[in-house]
């Protein structure tokens, strides 16, 4: 860890902070704590010039007696690395498991391991991986994001690189039947639509409780625990939104002059083969795919504009269908 | 929020690394702040993804331990007992004499508290005065038993941080995660099994063969008021409660199984229509308490009448002119000619998550603590019944 002149930081809140975390533990210098608070708290304020006070607040918040352990850690501090060792890394590994039960994220912990040892060394000086710990989370917490920020950059990378599916494979994508009913497609076509828009309407909170729910098919534990909510209040959540995309759904299509019957046609056209409106598909789930390539967003971004005449020209044809198939 | 530095497109130059997630997971960003990385993590694929994994390394929160097990708390209990009994004695008026009635034939404890509300069992009748009042305090005690109860069996479920908030939202908790009745008119018959039924299997499984019959309107020669057998029901149930309920990951478990591929259409449309076997009479719920019907397949409907407003969730329509709503708090409604429905009556104010009705007078509910509750007489009886 370089060690950096402490300009931003007044040397009375470093010493302060440095016997709130324990520095003097790991016999820790305290000019390198310090350097490692400014560089946090360069990172915390990189768009704004923060004032004493609210420096004094930021650095009072953080995990300091954790940013002392990974301080030490990188600095190569035998006491710091045994407890890291007993406190930390079984936690690692944990995590490692809950990604892949099979194992298979095993490596990646070993790999975050070695990093944050400083295998990498780097015109002579040793790089721990610590360097980017900068105590606005736990120590825990930090190694499990980055451990989950590695298995998904993997996944995404190696399903790049997956040849294509051959036709007679399960994971072929079928062609479409000759045989497509035009109303029935007309409804699926405006469903979609709508209801992407509908989605994208929400709060960004609401999105990612459907998102996580269905795209990534975490349970409501799972989702009450990651958003600090019981289980019963993103239940609650999870309902309300369902309740307002399906209302936003019913009042778009009845801007467009539809009946309750052909709305309910709509509802039931979805239903009828589920993979017409599947939100993992509409949201966009796999994370092998291109970033920012979500067609639901965009659709629904776009929906406020030209689209909106497509979807009307499309509705009229929809009922042009309809009128024929009655007469 | 940075870039990965790897010279991918600007889409990726706003994507959330791990030590902002790690931040945002652990509260330590400005609210500003965190409301921008919501919202990325709610529209880049790649950071739900980023999010999903992290939810899933999250290790399970500590229960919390009760307040009144707390080794320094404990000699509060046996002092608060006491007080409670002395404050009984002297401020609960003693009842000036039993009142004659028949007691309700009942299997478990709900019968001998119920009883002694009423006072009518023959020990009752014989007590002294004085075994009457202590009587009397042991019932008053046993009635602030459910909250009780039911706020230690919420401490076991949640974490210490949720704790308040599960409390907060005791109504909420009742709420599905999913429309799962397989009478709603538009979703296919349900093949997706239904949360509480999977708990009510696993419930049938250790509970023993008995089957238990409930009363929820007191006979005429029950002398038991409705309002002092209502907590006595509510405890019964709470008691129950703790085996039969499912467990948050339990729930989240079997909400997960439910969540096939294009579940997402499935619920979205079943925000509820019922339909009945003829397809041309159906209902829908269209809002608290408003219910519509429609004798031509949905082309028009008309108001039906709700005696009360509620908040519903599921229906059940055994014919075209016959419909059973359930909701919250014990609301069961049926309607016989179509358009008018009349309350029918349950044993507490559980909350209902599903219906299957046979007739205008036979249904059976599933309950959202994981019961399953059948009648044959529209509601004047329910028999607890296996799933």
């Amino acid at each position: 860890m370089t060690q950096t002149r402490t300009a931003f930081l007044d040397r009375a809140l470093v010493e302060r902070l440095y016997r709130k975390a324990r520095g003097e533990r790991w016999s820790l210098p305290l000019d390198v704590f310090a350097s490692t608070l400014e560089a946090s708290a360069r990172k915390a304020f990189a768009s704004s010039t923060p004032d004493a006070s609210q420096l004094d607040r930021y650095c009072e918040s953080l995990h300091l007696e954790d940013l002392a352990v990974a301080c030490a850690c990188a600095q190569g501090v035998d006491a710091a690395w045994e407890h890291f060792i007993r406190e930390y890394r079984p936690g690692l590994y944990r995590a490692a498991d809950a990604i892949d039960p099979s194992g298979g994220s095993r490596d990646l912990a070993d790999s975050l391991y070695g990093e944050l040892f400083g295998l990498d060394v780097r015109d002579g000086e040793r790089r721990s991986h610590f360097r980017y710990f900068h105590g606005r989370s736990s120590l825990a917490t930090w190694l499990r994001a980055v451990l989950s920020q590695r298995h998904v950059d993997r996944l995404r990378s190696t399903r790049r690189q997956d040849p294509l599916p051959e036709d007679e494979t399960p994971g072929a994508i079928p062609a479409t039947s000759n045989e497509v009913d035009p109303q029935r497609a007309g409804y699926v076509g405006l469903m979609r639509r709508s209801v992407t828009a509908a989605v994208a309407a929400l709060e960004p909170r609401d999105r990612l409780r459907l998102r996580c729910y269905y795209a990534q098919d975490l349970t409501l534990l799972q989702i009450g625990r990651m958003l600090n909510e019981s289980e019963a209040t993103a239940s609650r959540h999870l309902s309300r939104a369902r309740r307002d995309v399906r209302a936003t759904v019913e009042r778009d299509l009845r801007a467009q002059r539809m009946t309750d019957a052909e709305i309910a046609d709509c509802f039931a056209a979805v239903v009828s083969d589920s993979a017409y409106l599947d939100l993992a598909e509409l949201l966009g789930s796999d994370p092998g795919s291109d970033p920012g390539s979500d067609p639901g967003a965009k659709t629904a971004r776009a929906e406020s504009g030209p689209a909106r005449k497509n979807a009307n020209v499309e509705r009229s044809k929809v009922k042009e269908t309809s009128r024929a198939g009655q007469r | 929020m940075q870039g990965n530095g790897r010279g991918t497109p600007d889409t990726r130059a706003a994507c959330i690394d791990a030590e902002t997630l790690a931040a945002w997971a652990d509260g330590g960003l400005p609210r500003a702040e965190a409301a921008v990385v919501e919202t990325h993590l709610a529209d880049c694929e790649r950071c739900t993804a980023m999010l999903a994994t992290f939810a899933r390394t999250i290790p399970d929160a500590p229960v919390a331990e009760p307040l009144w097990k707390r080794w320094h708390l404990r000699w509060l209990v046996p002092v608060a007992t006491a007080a409670t009994v002395a404050a009984l004695w002297v401020l609960v008026p003693r009842p000036e004499s039993p009142q004659m009635s028949r007691a309700v034939a009942r299997s478990d404890s709900q019968a001998s508290i119920e009883s002694q509300v009423s006072g009518t069992s023959g020990a009752a009748q014989l007590a002294t005065p004085s075994e009457s009042k202590e009587q009397e305090a042991r019932l008053r005690a046993a009635e602030s038993k459910p909250s009780g109860a039911l706020a230690k069996r919420e401490e076991a479920q949640t974490a210490p941080r949720q704790l308040a908030d599960a409390r907060g939202d005791r109504d909420e908790k009742l709420q599905p995660p999913l429309p799962l009745n397989e009478s709603v008119a538009i979703a296919p018959a349900a093949p997706v099994p239904s949360p509480t039924r999977e708990a009510d299997r696993a419930e049938a499984k250790s509970a023993d063969a008995q089957t238990e019959r409930f009363s929820p309107t007191a006979p005429s020669a029950n002398a038991a008021p409705p309002a002092a057998a209502a907590p006595a029901a509510s405890e019964a149930s709470a008691k129950r409660a703790p085996a039969a309920a499912p467990t948050p990951s339990a729930l989240g478990a079997a909400s997960s199984q439910a969540r096939a591929s294009g579940s997402f259409a499935r619920e979205l449309s079943a925000l509820i229509e019922i339909a009945s076997p003829d397809p041309m009479s159906r209902w829908r719920v269209v809002g608290v308490g408003r219910v519509e019907r429609s004798t031509n397949g949905g082309a028009r409907w008309e108001p039906a009448t709700l005696p009360e407003s509620t908040t519903l969730t599921a229906g059940s329509s055994p014919s075209p002119s016959v419909c059973w709503l359930v909701g919250r708090a014990g609301s069961i409604y049926v309607t016989t000619d179509g358009l008018r429905f009349v309350r029918v009556p349950f044993t507490d104010r559980t909350d209902f998550v599903s219906i299957r009705a046979t007739d205008g007078r036979r249904a059976t509910v599933a309950t959202i603590d994981g019961r399953t509750m059948r009648t044959e007489d529209q509601g004047v009886t329910w028999i607890r019944v296996r799933p």
